[in-house]
């Protein structure tokens, strides 16, 4: 399922970022278990600071606190952009969070891992 | 052969021999005695007939037949009998060979019999021992399938802790992952990290912090690239130094912070007023270099300077302020001016120090004859080293005189240089050079102790001197340890504080104002005078006469100049000005000191405004330590009569 078909038919920010999150927090349960809370939580706010660059009006993720306080802050950040945006930001931190899982457990595992959430075309497009 | 039959089968029957011939004995007996009752029956004369006759004779011929076959039977047993016996003997003489084989083979079956008796043992042996062998076999077979059972038990256990391990193992799994990706992503953040600071390094090494402009390391390296440009294309390089006029001033009295922004707001425009392959670096502090490459002539440069000071006409907005900056630039080319790098920056450097001396705010072209002063500066550099190597330096003392009682109130200290042929050197022909180069420190730490160690010699001689006035540039009075290096002198000289007076130009105090009031303030403590030097001329408020703990006013020598006759209309404005700062010194409490006066209409329009004390070659030049002396106790209301 891509990003697209979970924000639906709603063009706005807002569904980007909640598709964006939703999507984030089902992968995070499936790679928790292999991984840990804190191997997730690293590789996201790493995601972060790396999709920083592109988009640097997202939030860097370096907040302090837990993960609950970075998924606010970027959906505070996502829902302040436009829908395109927020869109593009949120496709380019989900992908940048598989490229790194994939350096760091291999594709086969990261694609059998998320493969359940996160559309193979869209993977093949990230890389 | 039938009859040898007979015999053979008798003989085969296994009866002895002498039986067989007995047989054969017997059988014609028996048929004889059957004959011969036959022939007594024929002989009954009765019963006989012929027939009885043939009967006989029949029996007899049968009889003979017998006989005669017997016989030959007999013949043929004793023939057989003799090649039985001829066998017999051949077999015994065989036999006896036989005998020999048999005793030959029953030995050798004999042996056979002890090597089968021995193969029979070490086949029993060899059975027993296959027997063991079984057992071992057996026991080992018993062994291993002992061990496979307790393999299977392993197995089973195994299996059984695996199980029982299964959830912490994978907990242990997850943990460790999560410490390696952990782990990884730090080391790429650090990895990150690493080379960020290496490009930021990279980039310092060659940009000036301030402004982010190239520094001197860059602007060399893109120097040499242009020269050798210029020198594929038979081109030329203009090199143009750049210097903000009274920047100082600036730095001074709006603070460093201001400065600063000032600088970066400057760096911007000179960078928005060249061509984009024109490189505009700073050198430190005010001085900017801008290098043009591939120019056709110096009046190619001498636009590009024009539009310079042309851009830096504009105020720039800083912190709420409009201030302005102006700069002074030297221009100097490649190859005309010098054929090498070194020499072409030194001489744009020299043609900027021109362009300051004619009024700042414009450019000049370098030629040669701006490098003979630039040497000459540079000589005066190495006196001022040597004169302080060698102890070169005097000091001179001016007088300050009460105006309306001509008594020496006390003196000013003023520095001198002895050349090599004694001829003494005023500062103003050092002084800003020894500012430039730093020298001015050790320079005025000398002149304070020498004044102090003076004063003090006077003073224990007896010699009424109230005060020494020594000036302090704004370098040393900011300088590192300042305060603490008054102390020490008047330590080690044992000069009462009292006795020595500081002077010091507004531009020298008005900086950084909070330090300059807690070293004022701490003078004050001390009991050491503080006087305000060529009072306004200096670019500041008034502001820090509230501020600062100021005891004397000291009237600059062009306001005095200006109180003579024939200078209308300066003179007007110098009276005011001069009238103001008396009376200002005065309603604050302050001593106010005309300097320069020279003449007596000057002096006269002084006293007319009750200003207390003056200086100036009317009443004195500075002279020696010795003569001043002397000067000490007189009164110095006439011109005197060393001028």
């Amino acid at each position: 399922m891509t990003l697209a078909h979970r924000a639906g038919s709603a063009h706005d920010a807002t569904a980007a970022a909640e598709a964006t999150i939703s999507t984030w927090r089902q992968m995070a349960g499936l790679c928790t278990p292999v991984i840990g809370a804190r191997g997730v939580d690293v590789i996201f706010r790493r995601s972060m600071y790396l999709t920083g660059k592109t988009f640097p009006w997202l939030a860097s993720g370096e907040e302090q606190g837990g993960s609950a306080a970075l998924l606010a802050s970027l959906k505070v950040s996502l829902t302040g952009r436009d829908a395109d945006d927020a869109a593009a930001a949120g496709y380019t931190l989900l992908a940048t969070f598989l490229e790194l899982l994939a350096t760091l457990i291999g594709e086969s595992l990261t694609e059998r891992l998320v493969s359940p959430v996160w559309a193979p075309s869209e993977q093949e497009t990230v890389s | 052969m039938k009859k040898k039959g007979r015999k053979h089968r008798k003989a085969a029957t296994g009866q002895p021999r002498e039986a067989a011939e007995s047989a054969l004995s017997q059988e014609p007996v028996v048929k004889t005695s059957a004959a011969r009752k036959s022939v007594a029956i024929a002989h009954d004369p009765a019963i006989l007939s012929r027939e009885e006759d043939a009967d006989q004779r029949k029996q007899a011929a049968d009889l003979r037949q017998d006989t005669a076959e017997l016989r030959q039977e007999a013949a043929d047993l004793r023939q057989d009998t003799a090649e039985l016996r001829q066998e017999a003997a051949d077999l015994r003489q065989g036999s006896v060979g036989q005998r020999e084989v048999a005793a030959d083979k029953r030995e050798d079956i004999a042996n056979l019999r002890q090597d089968t008796a021995d193969k029979r043992e070490d086949i029993a042996n060899l059975r027993e021992d296959a027997a063991d062998l079984r057992q071992v076999t057996a026991d080992l077979r018993q062994v291993a399938a002992d061990l496979r059972q307790e393999a299977a038990d392993l197995r089973e256990e195994t299996a059984t802790a695996k199980a029982t391990l299964s959830a912490s193992t994978q907990a242990q799994l997850r943990e460790a992952n999560e410490r390696l990706v952990v782990a990884t992503i730090q080391a790429q953040t650090m990895t990150e990290t690493a080379e960020l600071a290496t490009e930021q390094m990279s980039y310092m090494a060659e940009h000036d912090f301030l402004t982010g402009l190239p520094n001197r390391a860059l602007l060399t390296d893109r120097l040499v690239q242009s020269i050798a440009l210029a020198e594929r294309h038979g081109k030329k390089v203009a090199l143009m130094y750049l210097d903000l006029d009274h920047f100082k001033h600036i730095n001074d009295s709006l603070g460093h912070a201001v400065g600063d922004q000032l600088l970066q707001s400057v760096a911007k425009r000179l960078q928005t007023s060249v061509r984009l392959y024109d490189t505009v670096s700073r050198q430190g502090g005010d001085e900017f270099v801008v290098l043009l490459p591939e120019v056709e002539e110096v009046q190619d440069a001498v636009r590009a300077a024009k539009k310079l000071i042309e851009a830096m006409a504009q105020p720039h907005h800083i912190n709420g302020q409009l201030l302005r900056a102006t700069v002074s630039i030297g221009i100097s080319i490649y190859p005309d001016d010098g054929k090498d790098l070194e020499t072409v920056v030194k001489n744009a450097d020299t043609a900027m120090y021109q362009a300051k001396k004619i009024g700042r705010n414009t450019y000049q072209v370098f030629i040669p004859e701006m490098s003979a002063r630039a040497v000459a500066r540079q000589s005066v550099e190495q006196a001022l080293h040597l004169a302080l190597e060698q102890h070169k330096f005097i000091l001179h003392y001016q007088p300050k005189v009460n105006l309306e009682t001509g008594a020496i109130t006390g003196a000013e200290a003023l520095i001198r240089m002895k050349e090599s042929d004694d001829q003494l050197v005023g500062p103003d022909n050092f002084i800003s050079i020894a500012e430039e180069c730093g020298l001015i420190l050790p320079i005025g730490r000398w002149v304070l102790r020498e004044a102090c160690r003076q004063t003090k010699a006077w003073l224990e001689a007896g010699l009424d001197i109230a005060q020494i006035a020594v000036n302090v540039s704004s370098r040393e009075f900011h300088g590192k340890d300042f305060l603490a290096g008054v102390m020490s002198i008047l330590d080690d000289t044992g000069l009462d504080p009292r006795h020595l007076e500081l002077e010091m130009t507004e531009s020298g105090l008005i900086q950084d104002s909070i330090p300059t009031t807690a070293i004022l303030r701490a003078l004050k403590h001390l009991g050491v005078q503080i006087a305000i030097d060529d009072f306004g001329t200096g670019y500041s408020s008034l502001s820090y006469m509230l501020r600062f703990p100021i005891d004397t006013l000291k009237i600059d020598r062009s306001f005095v100049q200006t109180l003579d006759e024939g200078t209308i209309d300066k003179g007007d404005a110098g009276e005011a000005i001069v009238s103001a700062v008396i009376a200002m010194g005065t309603s604050l409490k302050q001593r106010v000191v005309a300097e320069g006066i020279e003449t007596q209409q000057q002096l006269a329009f002084l006293q007319s405004r009750h200003c207390a004390e003056g200086q100036g070659y009317y009443f004195s030049r500075p002279v020696p330590a010795d003569e001043f002396a002397s000067l000490l106790g007189t009164t110095l209301n006439q011109p005197h009569m060393i001028i």
